[in-house]
């Protein structure tokens, strides 16, 4: 019975997601793009620290990078290097991209894009790129979460059944409460991850 | 719409872009090799913990660029 604690753990996570990602729309009209896409251009320092930590470490981070410093050795510590640079990026860029938005009310990328160049032709492009990547992405993620649950399992859950398990979870809590709900199931994630790494470098340090 | 690369004008924006390239240049050749070795600090690789530096390094000098506002 032991054997399936991991993956109560998992599924309990999955859980306590879906009840923070329906909480995070309360008292807000999510019927609003505004307040469904952007989360209300509201998000305090805290919360955006934790979702910008959250939101660099993914499956690849879990799963893909550790297999590479299996791999390579102590050089593919480089993502810690890289992800610090993102940081940058975000620190300059963010603000201004944000002061944009709240103007003339961007709601998407691709808008953004649209007014900043002056080419709704650039616009569309943008999205039908982003569209195709963020699929591309999600795909990444959604199979790493399944091989996460075929492995906590002990293969008791295939991965076509794990795609639909993570997509599910995702799907609910995304209609209900949109950006906010991604904001805060990626805060706790974050704050989960920051103490997890803590507990455990310092328990394998013993 | 001109698109222009707007250059640092002041003294404090040149400080402040200065710093910011050198933060970015903590983490490429010729810092990385210097660190890249099999060797063990604090129970970790030298290169973790010259990542971990970088880290620090990164936001501190991204409050210190955002207090003196030289970087805009």
């Amino acid at each position: 019975m032991n054997m399936y604690v991991p993956l109560l753990i998992t599924l309990s996570y999955m859980i306590i997601a879906i009840l923070l990602g329906l909480r995070a729309s309360k008292g807000i009209n999510m019927n609003d793009t505004e307040n469904w896409g952007v989360g209300s251009r509201s998000m305090g320092p805290v919360m955006m620290y934790l979702l910008i930590g959250a939101g660099g470490v993914s499956a690849y981070t879990f799963m893909g990078s550790p297999g590479w410093a299996y791999a390579k050795g102590v050089p593919a510590l480089y993502v810690v290097v890289y992800l610090t640079y993102m940081g940058i990026v975000a620190w300059y860029f963010g603000p201004k991209v944000w002061e944009l938005g709240y103007k003339y009310k961007h709601v998407t990328q691709p808008s953004a894009i649209s007014d900043r160049y002056e080419s709704k032709a650039l616009g569309a492009l943008s999205s039908i790129v982003t569209s195709i990547g963020i699929l591309a992405y999600a795909v990444l993620q959604t199979t790493g979460a399944a091989y996460i649950l075929h492995v906590m399992s002990y293969e008791l859950i295939p991965k076509w059944v794990g795609v639909f398990l993570s997509l599910g979870v995702i799907s609910i809590y995304l209609y209900r409460s949109g950006l906010k709900a991604i904001g805060v199931t990626n805060a706790f994630q974050g704050g989960l991850m920051l103490v997890v790494s803590w507990f455990v470098g310092l328990w394998a340090t013993r | 719409m001109k698109l222009t690369c707007k250059l640092p004008r002041t003294k404090k924006s040149w400080f402040s872009f200065g710093l910011i390239l050198f933060v970015i240049a903590l983490g490429n050749w010729p810092f990385i090799p210097l660190f890249n070795k099999p060797s063990i600090i604090l129970g970790m690789p030298i290169l973790m913990v010259w990542s971990i530096f970088i880290i620090i390094f990164t936001t501190g000098t991204l409050w210190f660029v955002s207090k003196i506002k030289g970087f805009s």
